[in-house]
Order: C-alpha cells, then structure tokens, then sequence
C-alpha cells in the first residue's frame, strides 16, 4: 500500500490546483493524484470549442501541465484509475484493478460525467458524448465524414457543439424536451434570441421532444422521437445532463445528496474529507444555500481553498500555544481555515451571440425574475431575486453589465425598492454599487 | 487574422518585457483574475485586460498565464521571445 499525506482524486482543474496550492506550501508533504483519464490535466473548457473541435489551434494547446510538471513538484499521478471503494476509518482508497492507496488527507475532486442514454438502440455506433478529452477526440474524428446530425439537449455543451458541427458543414437537427433552448435557465425571451440564431443558420428545433429509439444497424441512421417524427442522422451528439462518479464514497458514509456535501470551508461530513469543483455541493456564503456550480471558474477556487484548509487541519494550535513539535516537520504550516466565498459565472459563445451565467439562476419558488431588454432587441438579462437581492444572472448579449451584477450579488446591495430601475434595460446598474 | 492587445511592462528586475491577450481565446472564465486582480479585469465584453501591467513579480504573473484554461494570455521577455505559453 502506497501511503500519502494528501490524496486527491480527480486530476481536472479542482484536483491539480489543490496539489499545486498544497506543494507552495508544504514542500514535503507527499500529494499524489488519481484519475481515471489517461492524461495530464487539460482545458476541459477547449473541448468544445472551434480551435480544438475543427482542429483550428494544434492541439498541443489544451495541455495545461505536462508530465513534466508533475514529477518537478513531486505530484504522483496515478492515471487511468478508477476510484471503486473508500474506508474512511482505515483511512484507505482502492482502485479498480485492488491497488490501495493510504491518505492522511483525502480530497474528492472527481467532477461530473455525461450521463448515458439507456433508450433503445443507444449502444449503436454513432452516438456521442462530450465531457472528456477522449469523447471529444471521438466526435472530431466523426465530424469530418458526418453529414446530418443530431443534437439530444439544450445546454452550453449543445449550444457551442451546434456552431462547430455547422462551421463543418454538417445539417443539424436539435431535439429537446425544453418548450425553449436553455429552458429554464434562460426565459423565454433569453431562449427564442438564441433560437432565432439556431434558425437562421439552418438548424431545425423540435422543441418538446424526446427521442424514443435510436435506429439504424451496427451504425445510427436516424432517431424516432416520442412525437412521431423520424430524423434521419449519421452521428448523434447526446447532452442529456451529467452524473457524480461517487457511489464508492457514499457507500462508505460520504454525505451526498446530488454530490457531495460540504460546508463553506469544503468539508464533507467525514472526518479528513474535503469535496471541490462540480461535484461539490458547497454551503454558499454569498447565496446563503446549498449549491452547485459546474464552471472552471468554481472548480478551481474551490480546489486552492480546498487544499488550505486540508492544510490548516493539521493541529493548528501547536504553534499557538508552543506545545512541542509532534515530529513532524510538514504540520507546522501557519495556514488558518477559509471559507470558500465566490460569486462564479461562465459564459457561452456561438454564432455571434454571447451567453453568460452567474450566482444561481435557478427560478425557486421563493424568488421572483425581473427582466432587462427584449427579444426584439436580441439583447436580454434576466436578474433572480431573493429576499431583496439580486442572487442570479442569466443574459444573452448583455455582456457588459455581467460585472457590475456579479458585483451586485457579492455585495448583498439591497434592491428591493428598485425595480424599475433593474427592469429599464437602459439603466446603468453602476449606479447600485 | 488574431485579435491581440499588447501592453508593455517595466517593472524593475522583471525579465518579462509584454504582456499581450488573445482576445479571441480569452472566454472570460476569470482564472487569472483570481489569481492577479492588481494586474487584470473584465471589460464590457467580458474580456480581460490588463490594468496593471508591472503589479506583480515574474512568477505571480507566470502563475496566472498559466491559469488560463484557453491560454489567452502570452509573456515575451525583453528580447520579444515568446516565454509562454512555450
């Protein structure tokens, strides 16, 4: 059994940046990685753009660390494993294959998973999903021969992928279980400005839609939708929400609800396990509530604030109060607990159109929705407020006011006596901070 | 043709000469921000710019290139030889 002071799993953004934090502090400490890709980290965010998907940039440049930078900073990176079990009182993490790994300090960093079609006909040839590396290498190579396809969702992942598949040439069909693209995290009038793009570069919208059966032989040709409608395709990209890779730590006694539980400081329930990046599900100090944010933006804070307070953990007190040295060189860090507080947003680009999120958008029951702009003038922001504040944002081509919202959302400003001045598109929100 | 904004650094000691952003790359993800705020923000476009071009030392500023998930950001030293991304 290989044992490590700090172990993380997950080598995306969450997981390398806790290792990197962790290494400029504690030069000692052994960290390693564990991932179930084969690679270094990578620009998760680049898979699904033009320079990577149509082969616009070399490829070289989605590589964010090389193997080099790994074993300069003394990071095991144990690649291409999966994580299967966890003993959180032997302190001990197996991995497929019965390799035991011993942590002192365990961090989930796992991220999220595209969830797989289980209807009929989806283990046919042909259908692709877009979250690894490994699935995005899949779907360029099919880009260049594909001639129709069809597009399953409307998230960011499908926005950006329909741009690329139409640069290539390639008829799109877009079917959604949505009455609008990016229902409900757009309006409606933020989701039809982004459909009249989809339209007019060609892309046919079923809206309310969902596909019965895949068909076709070894490879698709076509989908049949619950409505009757028969599409026919040569590839089908499948955006059907993601899935948390953690049953092996709920097994063993991890919170999870929709993933991982923790508090402001990362902390899950268990004793010397933290959670960061997608699949943490983190009290949000800002917001007041339980969240989860799937951005770079998040994944990467909550990786360094993640890693300094699996630091801190390490008896704090001997320094304070001169107790004597527990041996242990590494411990004695000088590092206090933080709490994780940051309002994050990401945005979306295709066909000329700018989308962007921030704070949490969802429409609860207890909040109300104000809307900036129109459809008719292609431009639209869509503000959630809860309790007097502005808690989310959700816009299309309103870009430029994202900073002063975001802003607005951090600092708790009390809005409730201005409505009309959040609802006049006009207004600078400028004048609120 | 690349949509690239330069902005030159003096700062004292620093071996790096420019600091220039691809502005068709940059995505705004704000990694580098988080990183460096005395050196970056977000301009109405939600592209980053650099407000302070000598704020911090070589390897603060290095350290938030290298946060970039699209590297958008490139450093050249003195001589004008690109130094990241490599």
């Amino acid at each position: 059994m290989k044992e490590f002071k700090y172990l993380i799993v997950g080598g995306g953004i969450a997981g390398t940046t806790a290792a990197e934090t962790i290494r400029a502090k504690d030069s000692d400490g052994s960290i390693a990685i564990i991932t179930d890709e084969p690679y270094p980290l990578y620009s998760r965010v680049m898979l699904s753009k033009p320079s990577f998907l149509l082969e616009k940039t070399p490829k070289a440049n989605i590589w964010l660390k090389t193997d080099d930078w790994y074993k300069k900073n003394r990071i095991e990176l144990v690649s291409g494993k999966s994580v299967v079990a966890l003993d959180v009182v032997a302190k001990t993490v197996t991995v497929g294959g019965g390799e035991i790994f011993g942590y002192e300090k365990l961090l989930l960093a796992v991220g999220a998973r595209a969830r797989r079609w289980d209807i009929p006909g989806a283990d046919k040839k042909g259908i692709y999903y877009l979250r690894t590396l490994d699935e995005a290498k899949e779907i360029a190579a099919a880009m260049k021969t594909a001639k129709r396809a069809v597009v399953i969702g409307s998230s960011c992942v499908a926005f950006e992928a329909i741009e690329n598949l139409r640069s290539a040439g390639i008829e799109v069909a877009e079917v959604m279980l949505e009455k609008y693209f990016w229902e409900p995290m757009l309006d409606e009038e933020g989701g039809r400005i982004v459909e009249k793009v989809l339209t007019e570069a060609g892309v046919k919208i079923f809206r309310q839609s969902e596909v019965k059966e895949v068909l076709g032989g070894e490879n698709v040709d076509g989908v049949i939708t619950k409505n009757g409608e028969k599409i026919g395709c040569d590839m089908i990209l499948c955006g059907i929400g993601v899935i948390y890779p953690v049953e092996w730590a709920k097994a063993a006694g991890v919170k999870v609800n929709r993933g991982v539980v923790v508090n402001e400081y990362l902390e899950t329930n268990t004793p010397d396990v933290w959670a960061a990046g997608d699949v943490a599900e983190y009290s949000d100090v800002v917001l007041e509530e339980q969240c989860m944010a799937g951005n770079w933006m998040n994944a990467r804070e909550q990786g360094r604030i993640a890693a300094l307070n699996m630091m801190a953990s390490f008896d704090p007190f001997d320094l304070v109060q001169g107790r004597p040295e527990s041996g242990r060189t590494g411990d004695k860090l000088r590092i206090k607990k933080e709490k994780f507080r940051l309002v994050s947003f990401y945005t979306s680009h295709g066909f000329g159109l700018n989308v962007a999120f921030g704070g949490d958008i969802r429409l609860l029951p207890e909040r109300t929705a104000i809307s900036r702009g129109s459809a008719e003038s292609a431009r639209h922001t869509r503000l959630i407020l809860h309790g007097g504040r502005i808690v989310g944002v959700a816009m299309v081509d309103r870009i430029f006011e994202l900073g002063t919202i975001v802003k607005l959302i951090e600092n708790r400003t009390d809005v409730s006596a201005k409505h009309k001045e959040l609802s006049d598109p006009n207004f600078d929100l400028k004048a609120f901070l | 043709m690349a949509n690239l904004k330069e902005y030159p650094r003096n700062r004292a000691g620093s071996k790096i000469g420019k600091i220039v952003i691809d502005r068709d790359l940059c995505i705004g993800a704000a990694s580098c921000i988080a990183v460096s705020a005395e050196t970056y923000e977000l301009d109405g476009e939600n592209k980053v710019v650099v407000k302070g071009p000598d704020a911090v030392d070589d390897d603060a500023l290095l350290m938030s290139a290298e946060s970039c998930p699209t590297k958008a950001i490139l450093l050249f030293d003195k001589s004008g030889k690109q130094i990241f991304p490599k």
